[in-house]
Parts: structure tokens; C-alpha cells; sequence
């Protein structure tokens, strides 16, 4: 369970800068689980703490696990607001994204496990992001989005089947048995 | 063998997520800008606050040159104060 904010009687920058520090790991995690763009997470991370110097008033009176879901409430119609925008957009040529940094040997399996993550449903994608990524328990998600936490432990289950059918680890290990 | 499994999964996806999480550099720029731009927000909100706040002037109707002195001050205003933001 997140502390408590001080913040009644900080300064609104130092709970906005509170606010930061406790959720902007979780906060890009959910946008690069969805984006799969990291310029792009970021941008995104900034705009919503940008939304939530506007309201910092009421943020600073939230209980801890409100004041989570009501930056991923935020996230959520930037999202929103960020695909109405792409698709709106007649042809953009695609981004010449960097090949993720990893050594030799294990780039294709890392090349392997980026699209098997990319070809997950959305929301357990969003679920694993959080999760692996943002390092938040199942709980923690759930306040987040606003889900039992039992939905999501199911979630993070099916894509961690998912991934192992795709990756093939199962087969390798049978082979290895 | 499930054991392995778990395992070969768990590397992976923590592999995955040492490549993509956000690096503390990348994360304290992001903080640097957003308490720049709200620092601005405050300063432009006082400045406001400010303006609402002087009383009314009875009886004096404000001339075209008031008004036009009054727009270049209150846009020199907002220069500084965003320039004293940015810490330009």
C-alpha cells in the first residue's frame, strides 16, 4: 500500500512532484504497454501530470488508491484521444524505430518475445506491462484500472500461457525432459 | 520441468523489461518539464489573480493608449515570468 501523500499542507508542486515520484513508473508502463513507443510513453506521461496540476487540489484530498485510479482514468482517454488522432492522420509513413539493444546470440528471442508480447490482447498486454514493467502487484493493477484483482491474476496468467505456447519455451522443455 | 518454464518466461520478461522501462534520466527530465510548465501555470495564475484583484476605477473611463500601455505591460508580464520558469 503507496503512503500517504503529505499534501494537505505542502505546496501543490511538491505534491505534484509527490504524485510523480510515486506513480510515473506505472504510468509508463501502462502507455508503453499499449503504445509499444517509448517517445511516445513519454509524451504521454507528461501530458498526464500536466492534466493533474489542474486538479492537484482534489488529488492532494484523495486516498492513495483513488488518486492511482484517477491518473489511470487520465491515461486512459489520452490514449483514447492519441489513436482518435493517428487514425485520423490520412498516411503516416511508419517510424524507423531502433532494433531493441540486445546482444547477438539473444536478439531473435528478444526479437520473438516483442511480437509475441505485441500480438497479445490489449488488455493483457496491459495487465503483463504493468506487471513486468511497471513492477505493480496484481492488486495494485487492479486499483488501477478498476478491476478485481482475481481479473487480474487471470489476465497475467493467459498471457504468460499465451507467451510460453508462442515462445515455444514449453516445447524446449519437453525436448530438455 | 513447469519450474524451468517459469523461469525461461520470468528471464525473458525480465529481459524485456530492463530493455523498455524508463531509464531514471528519461524519468527526471519528464519531471524537470512538467514542473517547468506548471511553475509557469502558477506564475500566469497569480498574474491573473493579480489583475482581478485591482480595484475598479470609478468614474474614469481608460483610454485607447491605457489600454494599449496595459496589454504591453501585461505581455512583458508573462515573458518574464516564463522566461524566470525556464530558467532563461
Amino acid at each position: 500500500m503507496a503512503a500517504p501523500l503529505a499534501r494537505s499542507s505542502a505546496a501543490p508542486q511538491a505534491a505534484l512532484d509527490a504524485l510523480y515520484g510515486e506513480h510515473h513508473r506505472a504510468l509508463y508502463a501502462y502507455f508503453y504497454g499499449h503504445t509499444a513507443d517509448e517517445n511516445q510513453a513519454a509524451d504521454l506521461l507528461q501530458e498526464t501530470f500536466l492534466r493533474a496540476w489542474r486538479r492537484i487540489g482534489e488529488l492532494a484530498e484523495m486516498e492513495p488508491g483513488r488518486e492511482r485510479y484517477w491518473l489511470f482514468g487520465v491515461a486512459r482517454n489520452l490514449l483514447i484521444d492519441s489513436y482518435r488522432r493517428r487514425a485520423a492522420r490520412p498516411s503516416e509513413p511508419l517510424d524507423d524505430a531502433p532494433e531493441p539493444a540486445a546482444p547477438a546470440g539473444d536478439r531473435d528471442a528478444a526479437l520473438d518475445l516483442e511480437a509475441a508480447i505485441a500480438r497479445l490482447p490489449a488488455e493483457q498486454r496491459e495487465a503483463l506491462a504493468l506487471s513486468a514493467l511497471g513492477g505493480l502487484t496484481s492488486a495494485e493493477i487492479g486499483e488501477a484500472l478498476g478491476r478485481p484483482a482475481g481479473t487480474v491474476r487471470y489476465l497475467l496468467s493467459l498471457a504468460r500461457k499465451t507467451l510460453s505456447e508462442q515462445l515455444g519455451v514449453g516445447d524446449r522443455a519437453k525436448e530438455m525432459a | 520441468m513447469m519450474d524451468d518454464i517459469r523461469t525461461n518466461l520470468d528471464e525473458r520478461l525480465a529481459a524485456w523489461a530492463g530493455r523498455h522501462a524508463l531509464s531514471d534520466a528519461r524519468a527526471e527530465a519528464i519531471r524537470r518539464a512538467v514542473l517547468e510548465q506548471t511553475e509557469v501555470a502558477a506564475q500566469r495564475d497569480a498574474t491573473w489573480a493579480a489583475l482581478r484583484a485591482m480595484p475598479p476605477m470609478p468614474n474614469l473611463l481608460p483610454s485607447e493608449e491605457w489600454w494599449r500601455r496595459f496589454f504591453t505591460d501585461l505581455a512583458a508580464t508573462a515573458l518574464r515570468a516564463a522566461g524566470a520558469a525556464g530558467g532563461g
